[in-house]
Formats: structure tokens, C-alpha cells, sequence
């Protein structure tokens, strides 16, 4: 049941038609459209299994890679482009040393008697 | 006071004039309010026309109101319009988001207050149903027979009073939009002390999964909550504190007005979890109301040993929340008090966020460089031209009768037992040594040349009895800037300049929320120092996190023989630094050490010719070039070519040097591609986009075929 042909009789909004739902095969199909000889359509259906099992699979265990509701901030994000130009920010902090003309700066060592 | 705008009026004729009054939009962006406090806008219009003068005044509250706050980020501004046909426009008030690097307007707003019309009118727009401005429209142009058009007949003057942004242009506003809230440019009323530079971030998001927050109203009208987020950019301090004994009430406060972000004075609402369904029934609230939710199973509550249920309010912001009034209001006295700020009960994550521009919590107040106040004083220094060192140059190789070389041979035979001939050393430090030695030493008026004692009688020495002694160049903490691996090498670096030191790549794992003492040893023989860092530094104690070698003593010539070292130092250090750089100069360096010891050079290195000649003259031997080049050695592993008096002209202050490797974010990156997350779980427990690692599909109804489409379309990544 995963792909199924029809024919049916032709109808003027064919091309609005790609998209299905068989309940006796609880499956949805993409839907592909040729015209037959101007009277007839064939549908060619594959099944869209994401979508018609999901109530069946949704309980399966998973690892996510990716995720838009259990992020990871701590995981390094390869996806996102670095831009060539860093970001510089410059801080000086806290008190500074302080060489004057005037103070004790100076150590003289002298030999001898101390 | 606000600025003022004249805009053009189609034929250039007339005047209109558009400025701000009264107070000032006070900088803070804020995401469009719901209900409780409503943005306000005051319009006073006076026109003339054909002598007549008339006026009208609008004095109103807007309110605004969008489902699903907490997707997007919204900021309500306006912007004058240009003149269109014989109507003015005047002023757009619009709120909107960045959608696809555009300004999406959205939602509804409405407004009530007073209204007076006799020369204008407002217009509200619906482009389709999710999208609405606002046009206030001067003069009154519709469809009545009262139609005042703008010409050279009119004269208007409108001033506007407003708490929110309102630009000259929509060029401005669509900037401002764009920028989320921090472009001012083009701003006519935001007020003069408002520094856009001192903008922070500051925001609360809410946390999927757990409990939550969210605006009460539109959950009791339409059933559905509506969980908000915060964002917004202040130039103050903002912090909650909490109001009832229950954990859920938390009033704002701020150093600066923050006008409303929607939940000031106004009730939070939370919900909670269980089992990952969200459930409604239970309110809990501000005014001090709470059920029994102990029945239910919930994320965030937490029982201790008394008894007691406590609940917690997860979300996640930058905003410290303290227990009580007291702390906050200390808080906002002292928002640079790292003590103070330990009280808020978040700290240990909003320590992260505490200032996300700003690692360091210090000021950008620029490189401030140091002077060099070292002086010789058994020495002096001139300063030639080329003309002046050939002179001395050709004086200096002129051995003939009655040539300086006889003078300065006379003068070599006096060192000879000379009490100068004890001094060791004299050193220099940048730091006033009687403090930083203050437990070790004993002062003294007099000093001993070998067995010779001086007596000092205009000044008293300190002798040094236990050279034991630190300084402290002060203390930081790093703060991670956006909380996640950018924070991180290779993504994020950071240096330290330590003056005498060097520039050192730190480690900044090893950093975060450390408070950090940087500690400065020295030893009083060579003038070498240690630069510590230590957490959790005292006085005995603290984690050495790092240490790094520098030269902070600047060795002073006393001699000949000292002055040819330090002159040795000076050439060689410089050539040295070269040579470790530069391998193609090697040759060159090692060329010019030869001369310099062979006391003979060239006119294009005056430096090493004058020492060459000096040491020769005073006996220096091979051996005193060899400790000096071992000193020079010594110098270049910390400060590469520089000598320690060089290093006096450096910055006198630790300098940090943070690189960020900036990405380029996409608004929609959650949305349509997630993040890395490595959570496992039930497929069915996650939502929006989502991309598989591994799966144990299980789904009997299916193909094996199908398995593999399920399987391969869940790895490349689908929205649920």
C-alpha cells in the first residue's frame, strides 16, 4: 500500500489535487496527476508514512540532534556562521601601579656591614 | 527638553513643526504592553489658518494586544510622516517585530482617553488581521465638508509627549526595529541622560517544560495562556524582589524608570506541569491567593524538611531577584557591590548574566599609559645628534698625547678601592616598597658602605629585614557574555595585560565567576617579580589559578661597570627581542654583538658603540656580557624587547582583551533548524523542529520501506 495508482474520470481542478487520505489503508499519499488521453486521470500515490503513523511512532525512544524545544546551550551550534570579523572589548580593572618622582622606590644594596 | 522637527508640507510653504515636551521617553525599550499600565501619548496641536487659530489636544492610553508574546519581541514607537496631499499625517504609533530583516507590524491596539477634534482625526488601518497602525492625521481631512488642507495659509505646531520612542522619520523607526530596541538615531523625545552606550540587556524567558509564567488576562479571557517573555534594554538596574511569603509575588524595581514591562504591580500567573502536559485549573498570583497544588504532581515544587511546600518560579533572566524590599532597594544604592548582589536569590545564574556586555563589570574608560619617573642618580644622561656622537666618537678613539684617552686613564686608576664599590645594586619599582614591606622593615639614618657608615642627615632609609611583602593590583570577575559554548575558546578568547608582565591568553573555564585577586611579588636582589592569580585571595591564602614571570625592578647604574650592563641591556634587549621575532636578522644581531664587545661599531648603531667602548674601558669582561645576556634572556620570556623602565611607559593597570568570534544569527534559527540538543526522551515530548540522532522506531503498521522513509526524513529534520 505504499504506492497505488487510479484511474478516475477527469474532473477541471485536477491540479488542485495533491494530497490524499485512504482510511481502509490509514495512510496519506503525495499525489501526482497525469491526464489520460484528455478523459481520465491517473493518480499516482505514494504514501507519506511521517505523517500517517506518527500516533503509532510517536512514542518511540529518540536521541535529538537538534532540537527547537530541548536545547542544549552547552553544545557547540555548527550551523551558525561566524562572521570574519571578531567583536574586541578592552577592560583595564582594578588599581594601578604607581612610578613617581617621589616615595620609596628605590632598594639600594650595599655589601658590607648590614 | 525633546527635539524639534520640521518637516516638509508638500509645497514647502508652510510651517510644520513637530517637537517633544514635557518628559522624555526615558530609553528603556520595552515589548508592547496587554493590559494593566498602558503606554501613554499626549498630542497638543495648535493651527492657523487664514487667521484663524484652533487647537486640539489628545491625551490617551494605548493598550495593544498579540497572542503568543513569547515568540517574537515587539516595541512600540512612532514616527512623523511626511506630508501627504493637503493632509498631515502626523505621526504613526505602530508596534512590530523583525520578521525577515523587516519591521512586521502586528496585532491590534486600541486606545480611550481624551479626544478633542476639531482639526484632526485618527485612523486605524487593518491591513489583514494581524497587522494595525495607528494614524493620528493632522489636519481634519475626511470626508465631511470641514477639509483643511496644508498650504502656505497654514501654520501648525504640534507637540507630543509620549513614554515610548517617537522618530523624526521610518527610516528611524525601521531602524529602531530592526536593531531590537537599541537604535535611537533619529529619536525626538528621548531624554538628554540617556546614554546608549550604558544599554543592557535585560529579559525573562520563559523555560519549556517547567513552570512557567504568563500574562493572567488573556488566559482568563480566551482560556488559552499566553506565556510571556521579556526583553528589554535599560540603562538602569532593574531587579525583583519578593512580596509574599509563597515565592510567587515578585514586584520590579529599577535605579531608572522602567515604565511597565507588564508585570510590575501587575499579578504573574503560573501555571504548572505534569507529566509534560500543560494543565489548567490552578492560578496562582501576586495578591497572595494560592491553591492547593500539593495534590498535583508538579516540576517545581520543592517540600524541605519542615514540611512546607515552597515553589519556585522557573525562567530564566539577568534580573536579580532578593527576598525582600530591603535588599533590593540596597541593591539598587550599590549595583556594583559584588556582596550585595550575592543576596539575590538567582545569583548563581543571573551571576552569568549580570552584565552580558561587560565581562569585567569595569567601566570602558580607555588605556590609560603610565610615566616614567625612574632616575639615575650616579649617572647622567644627554641627548645628541649624529654630529655630536661623531664628535664623541672621534675624541674617544684619539690616543694621542694630552688625548682624552690619558684623562679618562687617570680616571679608571681612582675606582680602586672606592666605597662605591660596594653597591650591589640599585633598584627601582613603581610601587611605594616602605608599605608594600611594611612588616619587615626598620628605619634608619644611616647606611653601610662595606665597613664605612654613612650618617643621612636630611633623610631616613628603611632597612629591609625580611623581604617579604605583596601587592595587590586589585580583583575581577568574569562574567560569560552569552551563556552558552560561545563563551568558550576557540569562540571566545580573553588576554591580561599584567603590567611588567606581559600580555598572558588565560584560560577562561578556569575564570568564570571566580572573583579573581591579581598579586604582585618581587624580589628585592633582581628586581623580578610574580604575578599571582588567586581566587579566593586573602592574606594567607586563596587558589593560585595562575602565575606569570616579569621584570618590575629597573636595575640603575652605579658604576661604569654597571652603566656598560645597562647599556648592554638596553642594545642587546632590543636586538635580542629582534632576534627571537625575526630569524632573518640573526645574523645582524649576532654581527653587532661582536663589535659591541670588541668595542668598536658603526655609525648606525650608536648605542652599541658607546657601550662597546665604555665596557672595554672599564675592564668589562666577557663574563659581564654573558650575565647580561642571561638577564636579557630573563626579560625577553616575559616582556620581549622591552626593559623594565620601558615598561614604566606601559599601562600601569591589568588590561583585559576579550575576542569574540561573532556569529551571524538568524531570527528564525530556533524555529526552522533548533539547536544542538542531545536530549532522548519520547518522540511525542518534542516539538517544533527536530532532527534524530538515533531512534528505536517502533511502528508495526508499517513497511519496512516506509521504517526507512520514517527513520530517514526524522534524521535530515522535520517541524512537529
Amino acid at each position: 500500500m505504499e504506492n497505488v495508482v487510479m484511474t478516475i474520470p477527469y474532473f477541471a481542478n485536477y491540479s488542485l489535487c495533491n494530497y490524499a487520505y485512504i482510511p481502509e489503508y490509514h495512510r496519506y499519499y503525495y499525489v501526482t496527476v497525469d491526464v489520460l488521453n484528455g478523459l481520465r486521470l491517473r493518480l499516482n500515490m505514494k504514501s507519506d508514512a511521517l505523517s500517517s503513523f506518527y500516533s503509532y511512532y510517536k512514542s518511540s525512544q529518540i536521541i535529538a540532534g537538534r532540537s527547537s524545544s530541548h536545547p542544549n546551550d552547552n553544545l557547540v551550534d555548527n550551523k551558525i556562521p561566524f562572521s570574519p570579523q571578531p567583536t574586541f572589548e578592552f577592560r583595564q580593572i582594578g588599581t594601578a601601579f604607581t612610578p613617581t618622582a617621589t616615595g620609596y622606590h628605590y632598594i639600594l644594596t650595599l655589601g658590607g656591614k648590614g | 527638553m525633546g527635539k524639534t522637527v520640521i518637516l516638509p508640507t508638500g509645497d514647502g510653504s508652510a510651517v510644520m513643526t513637530v517637537k517633544a515636551v514635557g518628559t522624555n521617553w526615558n530609553g528603556v525599550s520595552v515589548p508592547i504592553r496587554t493590559t494593566g499600565t498602558p503606554h501613554n501619548l499626549t498630542l497638543t496641536a495648535t493651527q492657523t489658518r487664514s487667521g484663524n487659530t484652533k487647537s486640539c489636544k489628545m491625551d490617551i492610553s494605548i493598550w495593544t494586544e498579540r497572542s503568543a508574546m513569547d515568540e517574537y519581541d515587539y516595541y512600540i514607537a512612532g514616527y512623523c510622516n511626511p506630508h501627504s496631499g493637503n493632509h498631515y499625517q502626523l505621526i504613526t504609533i505602530s508596534y512590530a517585530r523583525i520578521l525577515n530583516d523587516y519591521p512586521y507590524q502586528g496585532g491590534r491596539m486600541w486606545w480611550e482617553g481624551i479626544y478633542e477634534r476639531p482639526i484632526g482625526t485618527t485612523y486605524t488601518t487593518y491591513t489583514d488581521e494581524d497587522m494595525s497602525l495607528y494614524w493620528f492625521q493632522f489636519p481634519y481631512y475626511g470626508t465631511s465638508s470641514t477639509s483643511y488642507g496644508m498650504n502656505s495659509d497654514t501654520d501648525a505646531t504640534f507637540e507630543i509627549e509620549a513614554d515610548f520612542p517617537i522618530f523624526d522619520s521610518e527610516e528611524h523607526w525601521r531602524a529602531y526595529i530592526l536593531s531590537g530596541g537599541t537604535d535611537t538615531t533619529g529619536c525626538i523625545n528621548i531624554g538628554e541622560d540617556f546614554d546608549i552606550d550604558d544599554t543592557k540587556l535585560y529579559y525573562i524567558y520563559n523555560k519549556k517544560g517547567q513552570a512557567n509564567i504568563f500574562y493572567g488576562n488573556v488566559k482568563e479571557t480566551s482560556g488559552s495562556p499566553v506565556w510571556r517573555s521579556m526583553k528589554f534594554y535599560a540603562n538602569g538596574r532593574p531587579c525583583f524582589y519578593m512580596t509574599d511569603d509563597t515565592g510567587f509575588g515578585m514586584t520590579l524595581m529599577a535605579s531608572r524608570v522602567v515604565s511597565s514591562i507588564g508585570v510590575a504591580g501587575q499579578p504573574y500567573y503560573l501555571d504548572y506541569i505534569d507529566e509534560s502536559e500543560w494543565r489548567e485549573g490552578e492560578l496562582y498570583y501576586t495578591d497572595g491567593f494560592y491553591g492547593d497544588i500539593d495534590k498535583y504532581k508538579t516540576a517545581f515544587a520543592k517540600i524541605p524538611t519542615n514540611g512546607v511546600y515552597t515553589y519556585g518560579l522557573t525562567c530564566d533572566t539577568n534580573i536579580p531577584v532578593f527576598a525582600n524590599q530591603d535588599d533590593a532597594e540596597e541593591y539598587l544604592e550599590n549595583p556594583d557591590d559584588e556582596d550585595v548582589l550575592e543576596k539575590a536569590l538567582n545569583y548563581g545564574d543571573i551571576s552569568q548574566f549580570y552584565n552580558p556586555t561587560n565581562p569585567t563589570g569595569y567601566p570602558d574608560t580607555g588605556t590609560e599609559f603610565g610615566q616614567v619617573y625612574t632616575r639615575g642618580f650616579f649617572s647622567r644622561q644627554y641627548i645628541l645628534n649624529q654630529t655630536g656622537l661623531a664628535e664623541i666618537s672621534n675624541q674617544l678613539f684619539s690616543v694621542g698625547t694630552g688625548s682624552v684617552w690619558e684623562t679618562l686613564k687617570k680616571g679608571v686608576e681612582l675606582y680602586g678601592d672606592s666605597p662605591s664599590e660596594c653597591v650591589q645594586s640599585c633598584i627601582y619599582y613603581p610601587v611605594p616598597l616602605d608599605s608594600m614591606f611594611s612588616g619587615g622593615i626598620g628605619s634608619t639614618n644611616s647606611v653601610f658602605f662595606g665597613s664605612y657608615q654613612m650618617v643621612l642627615e636630611n633623610s631616613i632609609a628603611y632597612q629591609i629585614h625580611f623581604p617579604n611583602g605583596h601587592f595587590d593590583l586589585g580583583s575581577f570577575t568574569l562574567r560569560r557574555r552569552y551563556n552558552n559554548w560561545r563563551d568558550y575558546e576557540p569562540y571566545c578568547r580573553c588576554y591580561l595585560y599584567l603590567p611588567y608582565c606581559g600580555t598572558f591568553q588565560l584560560d577562561l573555564a578556569r575564570y568564570y565567576n571566580k572573583v579573581t585577586t591579581i598579586r604582585y611579588f618581587v624580589d628585592t636582589r633582581s628586581g623580578s617579580c610574580i604575578a599571582c592569580l588567586i581566587s579566593g585571595a586573602s592574606s594567607t591564602g586563596g587558589h593560585l589559578l595562575d602565575y606569570f614571570n616579569g621584570q618590575m625592578g629597573v636595575q640603575m647604574p652605579i658604576t661604569m661597570t654597571d652603566f656598560s650592563r645597562y647599556a648592554n641591556n638596553q642594545i642587546n634587549t632590543l636586538l635580542g627581542g629582534i632576534q627571537g621575532e625575526k630569524p632573518i636578522l640573526q645574523n645582524m644581531t649576532s654581527t653587532l654583538g661582536m663589535l659591541s664587545q670588541a668595542g668598536t661599531g658603526g655609525a648606525g648603531v650608536p648605542m652599541a658603540v658607546g657601550a662597546g667602548v665604555i665596557a672595554t674601558m672599564a675592564n668589562a669582561s666577557k663574563t659581564m656580557y654573558d650575565l647580561t645576556q642571561n638577564n636579557i634572556n630573563s626579560y625577553n620570556k616575559t616582556v620581549g624587547g622591552s626593559t623594565s623602565m620601558l615598561n614604566e611607559y606601559l599601562p600601569q593597570r591589568a588590561t583585559f582583551l576579550f575576542e569574540y568570534q561573532e556569529t551571524i544569527d538568524s531570527p528564525n534559527e530556533l524555529l526552522l533548524q533548533g539547536l544542538p540538543s542531545n536530549a532522548s526522551g519520547m518522540l511525542s515530548n518534542f516539538s517544533g523542529y527536530l532532527e534524530v540522532e538515533s531512534i528505536n522506531l517502533v511502528c508495526p503498521i508499517a513497511t519496512e520501506n516506509e521504517k526507512r522513509s520514517i527513520i530517514n526524513q526524522l534524521k535530515a529534520g522535520v517541524i512537529l
